[in-house]
């Protein structure tokens, strides 16, 4: 294992209360492998994100469990040791590719810097030749004029690349990306996402993909993780998890998604009401309540149970069967008032 | 309860809203001395109608000129070409009485619900206020449709008093469609009104928007980027890229059998994302490439740099929107042929 | 590192302390008779004792009497300067982010007015007029209007892009509704703020015009005049220089406490609850 997260809990500190964001989540990701954490915004997919590379300082959130990257427990490693990991051996890239480069230096240039840092020796010709090579890798055309380029003269999509081209630079073994192509248009987004796969295939860097987008995840990763309300609510293999979900989240949100596939102007699945409150969650099951299959057990809490060697759901019932009764998912929740 | 094209009318009948040749260009200014070194081309020429009760997607991808296209229907900004009918009555350059009439008739939902809400406002105040703009009704009136609203939409009618920033997006979101339809408009331009959502959050509100429509009859302008989402909403799509209409026609049909090759690129992208199980990411898009800066279009069609058929006569001649028949128009020079067109694969 | 140990302090301390000059100032006065001009000549430089709590100055004026009056002399002139700049600031502002032809003049006439300094243009007013009360309101006003024009020029250009003002165009609000309802509203937090700021700016160039003789004339118990008089004294009578000087500080200390809190308050209030902030916070 390239990684292993035991017990991650994270709580940040907020006017309102401790926000549990994150709850005792246990993840594994393997050499090479692609993994997506699947969630909509505040399942805690972005805390773990910036967990793991040690980004979140005690001094906004209270931190438990552990982290091993490669055999070493790296959530115990003093910051300054921890940034060596860093850039070199867990490298991110971001959504806004843009606002995360300078915007006050040419892009060439901060390729050029992050490769020097690393390797003091680097003739400026040699780095150069390198910075040439990484454009090229990351599909850049024209990368001998690209690397004089400022970021606000490159789209959103070449920014990205050039994110990526960073990121890869020093051949980490992990890459962690948040929500890599949601700021970019349809067409692009697949263009990033064939790069994303075709680097893991040359380079052999491990990634992981943290969106809300199912398509995306589907399309990429070897395995997902769906998260909701700070836990892991389904694992397994992404052609599976995805094909027949367990958890009925997982089959909610997957039904509640348009897709042009499906008829034209059939009510959509939405899922009635909101995600719990992470300063006070549910004592049970943290779906329940918008759960159209909650029994009175689903009053106690479900571990994440093992459904076959792949395969986990945190669910009493993960069936196949529910994902047929689609019917009752379509009862919109909300009293709807005559109106003119 | 479906939105079907049954009770729409025929394009031919009176339309709602005419828009015809319209263009919108910002001046681009030098940093030091303020001169006008350029423009911005957001909308070049673009021409469509939409009959009462019928819903136009419009959908493109960033830059595109969609958002500015709404934010001119409305009359936020005055376009710099082209004319804008709205029931009959010119409204391209209205200013004054007239423009508050428009605005009357015509409201707009935002994209982020956390921007498009005044935060020191209350939810009853944000409601209210356009019928007290426009003078609809009495106090009375106001707040017991205030009231109606929040059941229309689904706001629980006790968060009355409550400011938005107790809300969630996909509440918020509810309450400016609430807003919106206040003053009983005749057609609603939505700027994506989903993007900033959560997937079952989204889905939520376009069910709403589609029931909202089949019970208050009225139309709509639906911006967007995902063509699935679009598609859920809309009787037509018209596709939109640097400035110009290229393809518009009826929902199915155009997705069924685009006839434009931007059309057909950005369909295939959708449902390379969209396949079962792992797809083969490697497999290429029929185009490739970006989006042309809209400071400095390509000559003649805007997509022939990136398109796989593109001639001589694309880059001389711009192509004008034609119909095809079938209730489709097209600006290509060579639209593909239905066999073809549907590009499954 | 002194913004750090700042933040830790309560919340309550600088309304605190701004609350009981404003105690000391105008409701002491009601329960106890004090007479800042009264003289005792048997009592001179008297340290602090039970009948003067404070001691006495070279006058054998009572101190307590003497800071009591300077805090409402301190008080009014930051009351006063705050409210008139704040009020001709904004409609200066207002004006400019509206009226587009008009905007770049008057931004251009403020940016000229603040490069002015605003005790040298008292100083001016005093030899020209006298000294009093209302030339040193009228000076630190001028002075003090850029300030409040360029912060409610570059607000409201701000916001007319905001989505809530944009909506409410779309509506169909007319200018000066969505003046009043949608921009002013959003604008007072930060105006609060600053007016904190300027109050206790205003109040600090009062004593010290007072201290270079070009403020209030003694006997006038500005708390400037009267660090400057207990100067002579100070080293046989320290508590004429002492107290004074320790008024001027805590009121401004207050005061910038305040407005601190307050715009920490603003800055948060933007925020939303619960997870969302936790994510906010991070990424």
């Amino acid at each position: 294992m390239l990684l292993q997260v035991q017990d991650l809990s994270i709580n940040y500190a907020s006017s309102a209360g401790r926000v549990h964001a994150v709850d005792n989540l246990s993840l594994s990701v393997g050499e090479g492998e692609i993994i997506a954490v699947v969630g909509e915004s505040g399942s805690g997919k972005s805390s773990v994100g910036l967990a793991i590379p040690g980004l979140i300082t005690a001094s906004i959130a209270t931190i438990s469990g552990s982290i091993w990257f490669k055999g070493e427990e790296i959530s115990r490693l003093p910051s300054h040791d921890l940034r060596k990991f860093r850039g070199k051996e867990i490298s991110m890239i971001f959504q806004n590719a843009r606002a995360a480069l300078n915007p006050v230096r040419t892009v060439g240039d901060q390729l050029l810097e992050t490769l020097q840092t690393r390797d003091k020796d680097l003739s400026a010709s040699r780095a150069r030749a390198r910075a040439l090579e990484l454009f090229e890798l990351v599909g850049i055309s024209d990368p001998i004029t690209r690397l004089g380029a400022y970021p606000h003269q490159l789209s959103g999509g070449m920014c990205q690349r050039v994110m990526i081209a960073l990121a890869v630079s020093l051949d980490p073994s992990l890459l962690i990306a948040d929500e890599p192509t949601s700021a970019l248009d349809v067409t692009v987004k697949v263009q990033i996402l064939q790069l994303l796969k075709r680097l893991t295939a040359q380079i052999g860097t491990s990634i992981i993909i943290i969106t809300h987008d199912l398509n995306v995840a589907r399309a990429l990763a070897d395995r997902v993780a769906v998260m909701y309300a700070g836990q892991i609510v389904e694992l397994g293999p992404a052609v599976d998890v995805l094909k027949t979900p367990k958890m009925p989240y997982t089959q909610a949100l997957f039904q509640s998604l348009p897709r042009l596939g499906g008829e034209r102007g059939e009510q959509l699945a939405a899922i009635p009401g909101q995600p719990p409150n992470l300063t006070a969650p549910p004592q049970g099951c943290r779906f329940a309540d918008r759960c159209p299959h909650a029994a009175n057990i689903c009053q106690s809490a479900p571990e994440l149970f093992g459904i076959t060697d792949s395969r986990k759901a945190r669910c009493f019932f993960p069936h196949d069967s529910l994902l047929r009764a689609q019917t009752s998912f379509n009862q919109p929740e909300e009293p709807k008032a005559a109106i003119s | 309860m479906t939105p079907t094209t049954d009770n729409t009318l025929p394009v031919a009948a009176t339309p709602l809203l005419k828009v015809e040749d319209l263009e919108m260009k910002f001046p681009l200014h030098s940093a030091l001395l303020r001169r006008t070194i350029g423009w911005i081309q957001a909308v070049r020429g673009v021409s469509f109608s939409i009959s009462p009760g019928e819903s136009l997607g419009i959908v493109g991808e960033s830059g595109c000129g969609k958002s500015t296209l709404a934010e001119t229907v409305v009359r936020l900004t005055t376009p710099t070409g082209g004319s804008i009918v709205f029931n009959g009555r010119d409204v391209t350059a209205a200013a004054g009485g007239d423009l508050r009439r428009l605005r009357r008739d015509v409201q707009m939902v935002f994209q982020d619900p956390f921007q498009s809400l005044n935060p020191r406002m209350t939810v009853r105040q944000l409601i209210r206020e356009p019928m007290q703009v426009h003078r609809i009704g009495t106090v009375e009136e106001q707040q017991s449709r205030v009231a109606e609203l929040c059941d229309a939409v689904g706001i629980d009618r006790r968060l009355i008093d409550r400011r938005p920033t107790t809300f969630s997006g996909g509440q918020r979101q509810r309450i400016a469609i609430a807003r919106a339809l206040a003053p009983k408009p005749k057609l609603l331009v939505l700027d994506e009104p989903v993007s900033a959502l959560d997937t079952s959050v989204q889905a939520q509100i376009l069910n709403l928007l589609n029931e909202l429509r089949a019970r208050m009859g009225i139309s709509y302008i639906f911006i967007g980027h995902d063509l699935a989402v679009v598609r859920q909403v809309c009787d037509r799509i018209g596709v939109m890229y640097l400035g110009k209409l290229v393809e518009l026609g009826e929902s199915e049909t155009l997705l069924e059998a685009p006839r434009h090759p931007y059309t057909q690129t950005l369909l295939s992208a959708v449902k390379a994302l969209e396949a079962d199980g792992s797809i083969d990411l490697t497999e290429n898009l029929p185009s490739s490439g970006e989006v042309p800066s809209p400071k400095n279009p390509p000559s003649g069609c805007g997509f022939r740099t990136r398109c796989a058929y593109a001639t001589d006569e694309c880059a001389s001649d711009s192509p004008e929107l034609l119909d095809i028949g079938s209730l489709q128009e097209v600006a290509c020079h060579f639209p593909l042929k239905l066999t073809d067109g549907s590009s499954r694969k | 590192m002194l913004k750090k140990r700042l933040r830790k302090i309560p919340s309550g301390v600088g309304a605190g302390i701004v609350a009981f000059w404003l105690f000391v100032a105008y409701i002491l006065p009601i329960f106890v008779d004090l007479d800042p001009l009264a003289t005792f000549p048997v009592e001179r430089l008297s340290p602090p004792s039970a009948e003067f709590l404070l001691g006495t100055d070279q006058f054998g004026r009572s101190m307590l009497d003497r800071i009591a009056a300077g805090a409402r002399i301190s008080l009014e002139v930051g009351a006063f300067t705050t409210i008139l700049a704040a009020a001709i600031g904004i409609t200066i502002g207002l004006i400019g982010g509206y009226v587009k032809y008009l905007g770049g003049l008057l931004m251009r006439v403020t940016d000229g007015l603040m490069a002015f300094p605003g005790a040298l243009f008292a100083i001016v007013l005093v030899a020209v007029f006298g000294q009093g009360f209302l030339q040193i309101v009228f000076a630190l006003t001028v002075t003090f209007v850029p300030t409040f024009a360029r912060i409610t020029y570059g607000e409201v250009l701000a916001l007319q892009g905001a989505g809530y003002v944009r909506n409410a165009v779309s509506v169909g609000c007319t200018t000066p509704r969505v003046i009043v309802r949608h921009i002013l509203p959003n604008l007072i937090p930060s105006l609060i703020v600053q007016a904190t700021f300027v109050c206790a700016t205003a109040i600090i160039v009062e004593a010290s015009l007072g201290f270079i003789g070009a403020g209030l004339a003694p006997p006038d118990p500005s708390w400037g005049v009267m660090v400057s008089e207990g100067q002579a004294f100070m080293r046989v009578a320290w508590w004429v220089l002492v107290f004074p000087c320790l008024a001027i500080a805590s009121l401004i200390f207050g005061l910038c406490l305040l407005g601190d809190k307050i715009s920490d308050r603003v800055e948060g209030r933007g925020a939303k609850t619960g997870a969302e902030t936790a994510e906010g916070v991070v990424s």
